[in-house]
């Protein structure tokens, strides 16, 4: 069991390992960052937050470095073994929606009303798309890193780090609120405010573009499992995975898994492994083999709505954040 | 338990006042923690620590079989907010004075999210006294924030002549029967009026705003005079209208005003008598209808017995200078009120309040609603009612906004309570005839 009493103050926004899994950054959505040690499972340091609120962050893949943003509308680039402020970054705008990483370390994508901006590891600017319909709601590297999606109100677009405009525009006249971009970098999904999945192949070729539906509420919680193969999606109580597999999820049924009793808030799957994680309104974290027979493998009682989590790159631990600051390390035992 | 945070709408053409209520309220000692909301163009200048802006976007949504607008940012930006919900415990949201408030308050009904950690607590609308006339005729935003509100400031009330007031307060009054109206000056006002109202909750719902029942009157004005036995000159500049319709009763002998009143509205609606200029009128029980000339004209009132007499006018007697003179001195009313009439203005907007005293089926209730919400849930703004439904001891209440609309039992009926059903409906080009209908085939 987790050490009793690490809190990171308030509702946790945003969790992320740093390189070598020993660290972790906390953000809650108010007051001081903090990196967090494993082994102690105590803070070891605290970051200065932003001013009105914090709203997002993201740990750098390759460097001991992470990035937070907020309704400051202020970018910061820490170095987490000093503490030090590396870069402050200016989004555009009043509110930082988003912050991330690229895949390879090289760059960060920070989104701010309606203006997209990838800056490099010195802080310099090098590029910047602000042509959005409404306000950006999400972002998603390219696996490669040489590219980025965003959604938002009237679809998804998808840019090169080296062109000027978007070489995909997948319009769809509702509002995207999540995007996924599976590993092999061949399909795109789209979480709806409408309860609905949009999903594209690329590259996407008009008229094959394919949605599902039924969900009970908007769905915010995407994740693809290593092999690209499985979707898992939230929009409710029930887990629903796609096989996206031959033909797939064109005119399959999806695995449907229940468990918890209250709306899904976060899904992850595991780097390497098959295992899914997902963490509920109802305080659970539920670890989920859907190749098993019994397909709910564990649930970890996290005490209070569970806004987060975030597996180890190597998976030898999750971490869980929760609506009321709480953090805990898990660490699974197979 | 009910911890949802409740949100108030503040909406108001730019320069109406809305920002010194906004500061009003954030410097007032209510003990709440205020989260504002404010629009891109906001003004609010005060060191306040949780004021986030909006860029007011607007989504459409898709929301089962219904499509409705939401304001996105507001999804967004709560959605984010909720997340410290330690921190605060009251959310404003300032609107631009261009915004229509239907897609603020439908994002309290559509998303899960907001409905979940939030309540619409009231729609807030403060217009100018004196500069909303400008607006009233034809800005579809202004018609719509008076529509959609349930508490109306009518602010600047030094700036006019109280006679003015009561016109504007009866224009709105025909738009929106449901909201209450405070006059204010400077903004000033009574917390109490603007925060916690609690217009939206269901659970609350005790008695519709009285006056909502009032019925169109066919009269705009009506005035009281105590009289002496004697002839007197009403007399009339040309006006509006080549011919004005009058009723001119004496004091009845019970019921005073009121009972008067309900005499005059029958009568409006009775056989015309004309009377040209220079006609002797006398105070009795019929519709007199004055034919004027292009100068106006002039009208003898001969009264035979010294009492207190009420006069109803079909258009405000301002519109024709009205003059009530005996021997060239002015007789002023004892009292005088200014009625809602929303035909003479021709007021797109306009409320249609119902009443039944006999249980309906809800099935067919249901039947109606939908089709009516379907057809014209773009121009009904507001709906709301208190229903007697057969087979039910529990009040049915409900709410609706544009095509989104809940309901629910409430309480037990009292024993001592008459059952009876009440709605009303607020919206644009409404079919008073249509809906009562409609409204009364639905009795079971």
């Amino acid at each position: 069991m987790a050490k009793q009493g690490l809190n990171a103050g308030d509702h946790v926004v945003a969790l992320g390992w740093l390189p070598g899994n020993e660290r972790l950054l906390a953000l809650p959505s108010e007051g001081a960052p903090m990196i967090v040690d494993r082994a102690s499972e105590s803070i070891v340091r605290t970051l200065e937050a932003h001013g009105m609120g914090n709203t997002c962050a993201s740990v750098s893949p390759k460097a001991q470095r992470v990035a937070t943003g907020g309704q400051d509308g202020k970018v910061r680039i820490w170095d987490a073994d000093s503490g030090a402020v590396l870069h402050e970054l200016d989004g555009g705008a009043p509110w930082i929606e988003q912050c991330a990483f690229s895949p390879d370390g090289r760059h960060l994508a920070t989104a701010a009303g309606r203006i997209l901006r990838i800056w490099d590891a010195d802080g310099g600017l090098v590029r910047e798309w602000s042509a959005h319909a409404s306000t950006i709601a999400t972002v998603c590297w390219r696996p490669d890193g040489n590219g980025i999606g965003v959604g938002c109100y009237g679809g998804v677009r998808l840019y090169r780090l080296r062109d000027e405009g978007p070489y995909e525009v997948l319009d769809w006249k509702g509002s995207i609120i999540s995007l996924a971009w599976s590993p092999n970098a061949r399909y795109v999904a789209g979480g709806s405010q409408e309860s609905t999945i949009q999903f594209w192949k690329l590259p996407h070729r008009p008229g094959t573009e394919l949605f599902m539906s039924g969900y009970a509420t908007k769905i915010r919680e995407l994740a693809w499992d290593r092999d690209s193969r499985y979707l898992a999606s939230g929009g409710g109580e029930i887990v629903t995975i796609w096989d996206v597999s031959g033909k797939g999820p064109a005119g399959t049924r999806p695995i449907q898994i229940e468990g918890h009793t209250e709306k899904i808030s976060e899904l992850a799957f595991q780097n390497r492994g098959r295992l899914l994680a997902s963490g509920g309104a109802d305080g659970c974290v539920l670890i989920h083999d859907h190749s098993a027979r019994v397909r709910v493998a564990c649930s970890v009682p996290c005490g209070a709505a569970v806004s987060k989590l975030a597996w180890a790159s190597d998976d030898t631990a999750l971490a869980f954040g929760a609506s009321d600051g709480s953090v805990t390390i898990w660490r699974p035992k197979y | 338990m009910n911890t949802r945070i409740p949100v108030t709408v503040l909406t108001g053409f730019l320069g109406s006042g809305k920002t010194t209520l906004l500061n009003r309220i954030l410097t007032s000692q209510h003990g709440k923690r205020i989260a504002v909301i404010e629009n891109e163009y906001g003004e609010i200048g005060i060191d306040h620590e949780l004021v986030v802006q909006a860029d007011e976007e607007i989504f459409e949504m898709n929301n089962g079989c219904i499509c409705c607008t939401v304001r996105g940012d507001l999804i967004r930006i709560l959605g984010n907010l909720m997340k410290r919900r330690n921190r605060f415990d009251y959310i404003i949201i300032e609107t631009t004075g261009l915004a229509d408030p239907g897609p603020v308050a439908q994002t309290f009904f559509v998303d899960d999210e907001m409905k979940e950690a939030f309540s619409l607590d009231a729609i807030v609308t403060v217009v100018d006294a004196k500069h909303v006339w400008e607006h009233l005729d034809d800005s579809a935003e202004c018609q719509e924030q008076i529509a959609f509100a349930d508490v109306l400031l009518i602010n600047k009330c030094d700036l006019v002549s109280d006679a003015d007031l009561d016109r504007l307060e009866a224009r709105i009054r025909a738009m929106n029967r449901a909201c209450r109206i405070v006059r204010t000056v400077r903004a000033e006002t009574d917390l109490a009026n603007l925060l916690d109202v609690r217009a939206f909750d269901l659970a609350m719902r005790t008695e519709l705003t009285p006056d909502f029942l009032v019925e169109e009157t066919p009269f705009e004005w009506a005035g009281t005079y105590t009289l002496d036995a004697g002839d007197y000159e009403l007399a009339f500049a040309p006006g509006p209208d080549p011919e004005m319709g009058i009723v001119c009763l004496a004091q009845p002998a019970t019921g005073g005003f009121e009972a008067a009143r309900r005499e005059a509205v029958v009568l409006f609606s009775s056989d015309e008598h004309f009377a040209k200029p220079g006609a002797v009128l006398a105070p009795e029980a019929k519709l007199q209808v004055l034919e004027f000339s292009p100068e106006g004209g002039s009208f003898t009132l001969r009264i035979s017995t010294s009492g207190t007499y009420h006069l109803f006018t079909q258009h405000g007697p301002d519109e024709f200078e009205m003059q009530f003179t005996q021997a060239g001195r002015a007789i002023e009313p004892a009292n005088a009120q200014a009625f809602a009439h929303s035909h003479t203005h021709d007021d797109s907007v306009s409320s249609v309040g119902l009443t039944a005293d006999r249980p309906f089926n809800l099935q067919e209730l249901n039947a109606w609603m939908s089709e009516l919400l379907r057809t014209r849930g773009q121009d009904i703004f507001r709906m709301k009612g208190i229903l007697d439904i057969h087979g039910l001891n529990e009040r049915f209440v409900f709410q609706g906004v544009h095509m989104l609309f809940e309901g629910m039992k409430d309480r037990p009926w009292r024993p001592e309570e008459k059952r009876a059903s009440q709605m009303i409906f607020i919206g644009r080009n409404l079919d008073r005839k249509e809906l009562e209908s409609r409204w009364q085939e639905c009795i079971a």
